[in-house]
């Protein structure tokens, strides 16, 4: 039978002494407590020897216990203020009130302090104690130090046990191993100790000397310890996911500023200047910065459409004012404006703000799937075969549209997916074909069809998640052992 | 958001619907139901319809759209016997009002919350908090006309405000009346207030605060008054267009009043031309002229020849396009078959994605894991903490709260705040982020530009600088880039254990910035500019 060194070990001390705890066989071998417990596991599997496990109590200190081993007593803490000469109601300027109270009922019960007429007074007992321990204090110390407290002490221990948050009793079990009959048998054929070398050196190659030694067997079947590879934030992979399906429908990528004038954001795109959503608590405003103009020809093409369809004073300062872009809308919409040979067809998966307090489930900042295609044939019912065929590649196949609104797509559209766990339809965002209104003054003449969509909530659905925060939060537990 | 109930809504559509088609029908209709709790319908009315804002309007629809009665529903008024003269003094503080007189108008319950609802909407949404649009609804019969819109100063005149037994001025009303307190910004920096009062000098209303408690409208009430009053004339006439026929829907007589030297409300219809054809160039499916008629009528519309004819209560169409959609809606957005249609383009990723890809790539492969953090910062995570001092960066004016103060300019106090979150998890941990900053930049549009980063922390026992450089380098090599290093103190780094190249720097975090970042292990690190 092929024993290891480690259980050849065990055998030859279980030989002087057939039946060891864990401990004594730490003693005996001079093997560290894993291996005892993995070599002895697998001798027990051969039937060399058996294992028996005993649930067995230990004392340990608790926190009143490790506080009072440091700083000492109520009791001695209040003694030691008696012999400064303090008075009993001196005593709570030291101490709190509750400490002073359990100090005199233990004081009393050694006899170390007598009342009388309202006043506390050592008695001779007492001024003994100053100079020699209470049993209290020995007991404690002989269990803060692990040694065995005598028959003597038990009384005190009781007192102890009672005293709140001194002692903890804690359950361990222990482990004996007794050689079996198999065992005997194999010690009496001859255990030879041989010097087994766990790594092969290149040294032993170079010299032959592998030739003497011998390879200690692996338990092959154990598990390996763990390590993390290097890998994409699973959140990223989506992203990804998503942009090389775009790019597969033959979408171009495209970026633009994060930091977007309100012109690019708001006004290009037919929102009024008193518009909600150009509140302080929907958008975030930027600090003392202020755009530059763009282009003339757009200015004026978008002052003149609001002024004509909304009725008001369009004011070129308000187009001007520096916001985070609430979406990434403001990219696509710059796109208009380079945009030559029809047709065209372009996407950003990118950041994007909402003036909004965090919690699990709203962001301050998140990704917006974006995407435009612009052609004189384009229309509603492409629109949705795009954002079909979009979801289904990323294994959403229940997808719906409802009518929705948008100040600058007409007609517009909410599009749903289906949340199987949760068998209900939850809001993507919107899409919609761009009005007339927003177009025209950026000189296009063609119909485009746009999409800015939530790009955690898939994520969110896919991984089941139930606080939004997670995917930020960038736990490694999570991300570590996150999968597909 | 608007709370219907279902028996009400079935009593004004005039045939009994099932609780899910009715919600269904609702959806697909444009307005978005967001929950039913027994009879009770939350639905959430977008802001191109503030005709659906009372569950008449919302009935008015549905009745054409789910076939009930199809059509144009056209609105009569009858001649102005009461005149509202508007004085001059108001153009400085609320320039514009208009109104209507309602007769004949049967009060109970859910007219009450009906209106209630309305009126709290439109102010709300439409209205702008009030700013642009006030609404006040008085019991006609307790004030003599002909009334008076004009602006007093605020102690001139005193009355009994809504919900009070004293008599107080205007002055003390935005100082102690909850609506005062409520809504006194929008007479802000004002040095007269609007006010309306009768023939005998009663006032019925003190816009857009609030309204006399003499002309509380009781279940008695016959006859209503309608005042709304705002900083745009359009959106004023288009709300009491909505308010009047909601009045009308529940059997009621709509009057016109003379207002200055106007006649309204205005219910004529308008008429806009419409081409079907152009129904299949925007949404793609084909009309024919029949089908297009029965379809605008589903959703409201007369047809006369070429021109579609737009009810009263709508004021969001605009042009034709408009009318497309509602005639897809009619159609319904669940018949549009999805349509696979290939516009020939190329595709391709931006120049400036795929560098960050690359990156990412070649960073994977030295062991390293991505993380995703915040662009939103403050100034103490940013500088304070790293012990640098504040530098050009873009200032959020308004934030929420004390977290977003700022938008980071450097990806390191990021992963450091990781690392200090995940103390208690195994090291290694050895974390990149690749993604955008952004820096002021004086020459662009926009005052600032989006820098992409890339930035590396190695945290363990015994991380150290040399085996972060080694990643580094490797990353360069990678690229098929030179790099040289040039050693530079920095603030955040240990003395003598830093450096600079071209766009980057490298090195091991000092201890006192560990310390504030509650990090219990070494940390080495390298930040650089990609594009």
């Amino acid at each position: 039978m092929a024993l290891s060194e480690y259980e050849k070990h065990i055998l030859l001390a279980l030989e002087k002494k057939p039946k060891q705890t864990t401990l004594e066989l730490i003693d005996s071998t001079g093997l560290p407590e894993a291996s005892i417990n993995r070599a002895s596991t697998w001798l027990a599997s051969k039937e060399l020897i058996d294992i028996k496990e005993n649930v067995k109590e230990r004392i340990e200190l608790d926190f009143e216990g490790k506080d009072y081993l440091a700083n000492g007593f109520p009791e001695r803490r209040v003694l030691e203020l008696l012999k400064e000469g303090k008075t009993i109601a001196e005593l709570d300027d030291s101490l709190s009130h509750d400490i002073v109270k359990i100090a005199i009922v233990w004081l009393k019960k050694l006899n170390a302090v007598s009342i009388k007429e309202g006043k506390l007074e050592l008695t001779k007992a007492g001024q003994d104690y100053l100079k020699k321990r209470m049993p209290q204090e020995t007991v404690l110390e002989l269990i803060a130090h692990k040694k065995v407290v005598s028959k003597e002490m038990a009384q005190e221990m009781d007192h102890l046990k009672k005293r709140g948050s001194i002692l903890e009793f804690k359950e361990y079990i222990e482990r004996v191993m007794e050689l079996t009959f198999r065992g005997k048998e194999i010690i009496k054929k001859g255990i030879v100790l041989e010097k087994e070398i766990s790594q092969l050196t290149p040294d032993m190659l170079a010299t032959g000397k592998w030739r003497d030694v011998k390879l200690r067997e692996y338990e092959v079947e154990v598990p390996a310890p763990v390590v993390y590879g290097g890998k994409k934030h699973p959140f990223r992979k989506m992203i990804d996911k998503m942009r090389s399906v775009f790019i597969e429908m033959g979408f171009r990528e495209i970026k633009g500023p994060i930091v977007e004038s309100s012109f690019w954001n708001f006004d290009a795109l037919f929102v009024p200047q008193d518009h909600p959503s150009r509140e302080m608590q929907d958008t975030f405003y930027v600090k003392d910065m202020v755009a530059g103009k763009p282009a003339e020809k757009y200015l004026d093409n978008v002052k003149k459409v609001h002024e004509e369809s909304w009725k008001y004073k369009w004011e070129t300062k308000k187009a001007l004012e520096l916001v985070l872009r609430t979406h990434t809308t403001a990219t696509t919409c710059r796109e208009l404006t380079k945009a030559r040979e029809l047709p065209i067809k372009v996407f950003s998966i990118d950041k994007v703000f909402r003036n909004e307090v965090i919690d699990y489930k709203h962001l301050a900042e998140f990704y917006q799937v974006e995407g435009i295609v612009i052609d004189k044939e384009a229309t509603l019912v492409d629109l949705l075969g795009i954002l079909k065929e979009f979801y289904s590649k990323l294994g959403f196949d229940k997808i719906r549209f409802q009518p929705s609104f948008f100040p600058y797509t007409e007609p517009s559209v909410e599009v749903q997916i289906y949340h199987e766990k949760k068998k209900r339809w939850l809001e993507l965002g919107g899409a919609g074909v761009f009005r007339k209104e927003v177009v025209r003054p950026l000189g296009i003449e063609a119909n485009v069809l746009a999409w800015g969509l939530g790009g955690e909530r898939p994520f969110f659905i896919k991984k089941e998640l139930d606080d939004i925060r997670t995917i930020y939060k960038n736990s490694m537990e999570w991300i570590r052992n996150v999968n597909d | 958001m608007i709370e219907v109930d279902c028996n009400e809504l079935c009593g004004l559509l005039g045939k009994k619907v099932e609780k899910d088609k009715l919600a269904e029908r609702i959806s697909m209709m444009g307005a978005s139901v967001e929950d039913v709790q027994g009879d009770k319908m939350f639905i959430e009315v977008l802001p191109n319809r503030p005709d659906w804002l009372s569950v008449e309007g919302l009935a008015r629809s549905l009745k054409t759209f789910i076939g009930v009665e199809p059509g144009l529903r056209e609105y009569k008024a009858s001649e102005p016997k009461i005149e509202v003269g508007v004085d001059k003094s108001v153009e400085r503080v609320r320039p514009h009002i208009v109104c209507a007189v309602i007769r004949n108008v049967k009060v109970d319950d859910s007219l009450i919350r009906s209106m209630m609802q309305i009126q709290e909407k439109l102010h709300e949404t439409f209205g702008r908090k009030r700013k642009k649009l006030a609404i006040g609804i008085h019991d006609l019969s307790k004030v003599t006309p002909p009334f008076t819109y004009k602006a007093v100063k605020p102690t001139e005149i005193s009355f009994v405000p809504l919900g009070m037994n004293i008599a107080m001025n205007l002055k003390e009303i935005l100082e102690r009346h909850p609506k005062g307190i409520d809504y006194a910004w929008t007479l802000e920096g004002a040095d007269a207030y609007p006010i309306i009062t009768d023939k005998n000098g009663d006032v019925l209303s003190f816009p857009p605060i609030i309204n006399g408690e003499l002309t509380r409208v009781y279940e008695e009430t016959t006859d209503l008054f309608i005042d709304m009053t705002g900083s745009s004339e359009k959106t004023l006439n288009e709300a009491l267009n909505i308010l009047v026929c909601m009045f009308a829907d529940r059997g009621a007589r709509i009057e016109k009043v003379k207002v200055g030297n106007r006649i309204l409300p205005d219910l004529s219809v308008l008429e806009k031309e419409i081409e079907f054809a152009n129904v299949e160039k925007l949404v793609g499916v084909k009309v024919s002229q029949e089908e297009g008629k029965g379809l605008l009528e589903r959703m409201g519309y007369g047809l006369a020849g070429k021109k579609a004819r737009i009810p009263c209560y709508r004021s969001d169409v605009l042009h034709e396009d408009d009318m497309i959609e509602d005639i897809a809606i009619a159609y319904g957005y669940e018949n549009l078959k999805p349509r696979r249609t290939i516009f020939p383009t190329i595709g391709g990723k931006h120049p400036e994605e795929a560098m960050a890809d690359e990156v990412r790539e070649a960073l994977m492969g030295f062991g390293l894991q991505e993380v995703m953090t915040f662009m939103l910062t403050n100034e103490e995570k940013h500088y304070h903490s790293l012990l640098l001092k504040e530098g050009k960066r873009v200032e959020i004016s308004n934030p929420k709260t004390k977290e977003t103060t700022m938008v980071r300019t450097s990806l390191l106090p990021g992963l450091l705040e990781i690392l200090s979150g995940n103390k208690h998890e195994k090291y290694p941990q050895n974390l990149f982020e690749v993604g955008d900053v952004v820096m002021v930049d004086e020459k662009e549009e926009t005052k600032t530009r989006a820098v992409k980063k890339a930035c590396v922390v190695c945290a363990d026992s015994n991380a150290n600088y040399t085996a972060t450089k080694s990643i580094l380098e490797g990353l360069f090599r990678e690229l098929g880039k030179k790099i040289e290093v040039k050693g530079k103190d920095l603030p955040f780094m240990i003395k003598g254990r830093s450096s600079e190249f071209a766009r980057g720097y490298i090195g091991e975090v000092g201890p006192e910035v560990l310390a504030k970042f509650e990090i219990d292990v070494p940390v080495s690190c390298f930040e650089l500019e990609l594009y």
